[in-house]
């Protein structure tokens, strides 16, 4: 099951989604890398360990912050919502 | 399940939700917590426009917005934000916990899923609630303007029922 399946099964078309954020490298041509990468991720497919791992990470961050570990890191996705 | 064909906003926030489904699987890293030369908080400026459900009597609007964060782990970070709404004269915020997937190959790029809690100065967008909600961010130019970043966050409120979603550019500032 890929990103992309789950699109198809909801209705929407990932093709689509391909087509359209390709069309956004063409005014802004630098993010063209980027953009690639994100493509091949919608029709890969999804990995459940990683999933899990993720899981299992979370506790343990939320431990080292109750310990006073702070572990920083810049997330673009933490800008204003 | 709702016809989520045609509500754009139920659609960007579905769109976004998987988007980080594909980063938790294809880009989670799960080695050890390295030191990181970036600090801990963050303030944003940034503007740009958002959409509200249906229901909501504003549909939309365009929003200048401040914003604070704290990145306390790899993978978790406090958030708030305050927006000002141009058109209809609101103010409205949200707060509370991300969860980040950050691709570790580029940090210029993260996905993260949370939750906020809501809240609005006028009755149209009211009443305040908790809205889970993803949210992806990219610094599209990191060479010439690395603090410049483009983030979208879509949200579903768990008291409305309503889908909500806004996409910013903002300018950052370590604190």
């Amino acid at each position: 099951m890929s990103i992309a399946g789950i699109l198809k099964w909801l209705g929407f078309s990932a093709d689509a989604l391909a087509s359209f954020l390709r069309e956004l490298v063409d005014k802004v041509p630098t993010a063209g890398p980027q953009v690639e990468e994100w493509i091949v991720k919608l029709y890969a497919p999804l990995s459940a360990e990683n999933i899990l791992a993720l899981l299992t990470q979370l506790p343990k961050e939320a431990l080292d912050i109750a310990q006073g570990k702070i572990v920083p890191r810049q997330h673009p996705s933490d800008g204003p919502h | 399940m709702k016809s989520l064909k045609t509500h754009p906003l139920e659609t960007f926030a579905i769109l976004f939700a998987l988007i980080f489904l594909v980063a938790v699987a294809l880009t989670l890293a799960t080695g050890p917590a390295n030191a990181s030369t970036h600090g801990v908080a963050a303030a944003y400026i940034g503007a740009g426009p958002v959409a509200f459900g249906d229901a909501d009597p504003y549909h939309g609007d365009f929003e200048p917005a401040v914003s604070l964060s704290a990145s306390l782990a790899p993978h978790i970070s406090v958030v708030g934000t305050g927006a000002w709404g141009v058109c209809n004269s609101y103010l409205r915020g949200s707060g509370g916990i991300n969860l980040c997937a950050t691709d570790t190959d580029n940090s210029n790029f993260s996905v993260s899923a949370g939750i906020e809690y809501h809240v609005a100065s006028k009755a149209a967008l009211r009443p305040n609630e908790w809205c889970p909600g993803v949210s992806i961010g990219l610094v599209p130019l990191p060479d010439r303007f690395p603090r410049f970043s483009l983030v979208g966050c879509g949200w579903y409120g768990l008291t409305t029922n309503q889908s909500g979603a806004s996409l910013k550019g903002a300018w950052r500032f370590p604190l």
